[in-house]
């Protein structure tokens, strides 16, 4: 009896599957993206995982603009079925509109090798103090280029030059960080940051600045770890790490939050930076970033080889504003305006510091 | 002991509630198979499906088997695919289930699992002719020619004068730049199949 009735249930069970397999293939066929993307808990409840089912929720959440969410239906569809041209057509374009691009361009044959996008930088930067620099200017020229569908480089070189009553500041640097695409969403960025200081009368030195970072996409979440070091001209070795979480609330690149958690550690001391922003995104051509960090640390860590002049006068807090304008496929436009609170330690003054910086970017 | 008229009334509730459930005499394996194949024929496989589920018996190869071909046919591929797995743990060494599964599985995409399945078969019979030819196509598809390649050659060996392996061998030649042997190969189609066109389609580019 009881026999009898649990091979109802399993009957009706099958039934259900079959109904669902073909509604999601019929809705799927009319186009009704609608339908289908709200069909999606009742197939996932009913332990539907198969390539069909994940390719054509995905194709539902990518015609609505859904990318995240589009994403996870067709890599779950690409594990059932890698060879998929059809799937392809979609999973590249997703990881580019997620900002995957080295994921992308390890799917895609047809990716281009070789230069990927350059970019020129000018500014100034000025304090309110003035036993130090009152006034500098900077450039930084760019280039990105990958040697492999998994591995990409950028080489960022800046100059900076300023005055002050004592002499000039001069400092030449070169920056080289790589990105190798390990896969499932795991990427490694070692850097490495030379820098020459001359600060005449009172010092001319090199040093450097070494690291690397560990960067996971997961869903909606973009997590990155990281650590360097540097001997900061002589003064003995320091370390830093670094936390930075970014999430993505809407599937469309509408707004994306984002926390970073910092701490120096020298001779045993730790201090603790946090920053947190936002980015918008007015339009596909248009968005702004705006970011916020407090915890008087020093702050050498730089993800794009920006400036590190006056690294070790600890930032108290400060705010920054970047702005893009994208006017063509090849050309984007961006301003941005960074306001510090920082400490200078041999004199242990505050001072305030303001850069304004503009700049082109060029895809290759 | 005092539990089972408790058991007998809840089930019987159950089966008021639920339509598929009646209070039926008891019916043997031979019975159920019979009433299935009756059910197929007519394509009412959920009652196929329904009969066979009364006899169910989780460590009947048959059974499992029977399920596997019945949920495909009624479009429930995930159901069809757990009953092939689970007729083929029973029986480890069976092609049958192994190229049973494939079905539910090229149904719904699932091209790895098919290509793990044909796989297996090759690993237990290495001139499985079934086998060998469609995983062939699959490889062509995919442009991995070479791969294809080896597996065809299998089966032209076994069967030279078979149309499907042959036009498709001739193909692979051609793709991986072999012009002398794919020749060959298409004016051997046109042997089996005078004035086919994919044969002539093939010798014109070779021209």
């Amino acid at each position: 009896m009881v026999c009898l009735v649990c091979s109802s249930i399993w009957v009706q069970a099958q039934e259900s599957t079959a109904l669902l397999e073909r509604t999601s293939r019929a809705l799927f066929e009319a186009q009704n993206w609608e339908a289908l993307v709200a069909m999606q808990p009742t197939l996932e409840a009913n332990g539907m995982s198969y390539f069909a089912v994940h390719y054509r929720l995905g194709v539902a959440f990518f015609e609505q603009q859904e990318y995240y969410r589009a994403l996870a239906e067709f890599q779950k569809a690409y594990r059932f079925d890698p060879a998929s041209e059809a799937l392809l057509r979609y999973l590249i374009p997703c990881y580019q509109f997620t900002e995957q691009f080295q994921a992308a361009a390890t799917l895609d044959e047809n990716a281009p090798h070789g230069l990927g996008w350059a970019y020129l930088e000018n500014g100034y930067r000025f304090t309110d103090f003035s036993d130090s620099i009152q006034r500098m200017g900077y450039v930084q020229v760019a280039l990105h280029h990958t040697v492999h569908p998994r591995l990409g480089f950028l080489h960022a070189y800046t100059g900076l030059l300023g005055g002050a009553w004592w002499g000039d500041y001069r400092q030449h640097q070169y920056f080289l960080k790589g990105a190798w695409y390990v896969g499932k969403g795991w990427t490694v960025h070692p850097f490495v940051h030379l820098i020459h200081l001359r600060a005449q009368p009172f010092v001319q030195t090199t040093y450097y600045l070494a690291g690397g970072a560990l960067q996971k996409h997961w869903q909606r979440w973009e997590w990155q770890a990281s650590v360097s070091q540097t001997d900061l001209g002589n003064r003995g070795p320091r370390y830093q790490w670094s936390l930075r979480a970014d999430y993505h609330p809407w599937s469309s690149q509408k707004a994306k939050p984002f926390a970073e958690l910092r701490q120096l550690a020298h001779r045993r001391q730790g201090q603790w930076q946090w920053r947190t922003g936002i980015r918008i995104q007015f339009s596909e051509a248009m968005r702004l970033q705006l970011a916020y960090f407090q915890g008087n640390a020093q702050n050498f860590h730089q993800e794009n080889g920006y400036l590190v002049n006056n690294a070790i006068d600890p930032v108290a807090r400060g705010g920054q504003v970047l702005f893009e304008v994208r006017t063509s496929k090849r050309f984007t436009f961006f301003g941005l305006v960074n306001a510090n609170r920082q400490q200078e330690a041999f004199f242990n003054t505050n001072y305030n510091s303001v850069t304004l910086g503009w700049g082109l970017q060029l895809q290759l | 002991m005092k539990l089972k008229p408790i058991v007998l009334l809840f089930s019987f509730l159950l089966s008021l509630v639920l339509p598929g459930a009646s209070l039926e005499e008891s019916m043997d394996q031979p019975t159920a198979f019979q009433q299935s194949y009756a059910f197929e024929n007519q394509g009412q496989y959920s009652k196929g499906i329904s009969v066979l589920l009364k006899v169910y018996s989780a460590d009947s190869y048959e059974i499992n088997l029977r399920l596997a071909w019945l949920s495909y046919l009624n479009g429930a591929y995930t159901e069809s695919m757990s009953y092939y797995q689970k007729a083929g743990v029973l029986m480890p060494y069976s092609l049958e289930a192994r190229l049973g599964y494939v079905l539910p599985a090229a149904a719904v995409g699932n091209w790895e699992q098919v290509v793990a399945k044909y796989r297996e078969v090759l690993q237990i019979d290495p001139k499985h002719k079934i086998a060998n030819y469609r995983l062939a196509s699959i490889y062509y598809n995919r442009e991995e020619y070479a791969a294809s390649f080896k597996l065809l050659k299998t089966v032209v060996n076994l069967y030279p004068f078979e149309y499907d392996s042959l036009v498709l061998f001739a193909w692979t030649h051609l793709k991986m730049g072999k012009t002398r042997e794919a020749k060959v190969l298409f004016q051997k189609v046109l042997l089996v199949s005078p004035q086919d066109q994919s044969a002539l389609e093939g010798l014109a580019l070779l021209q």
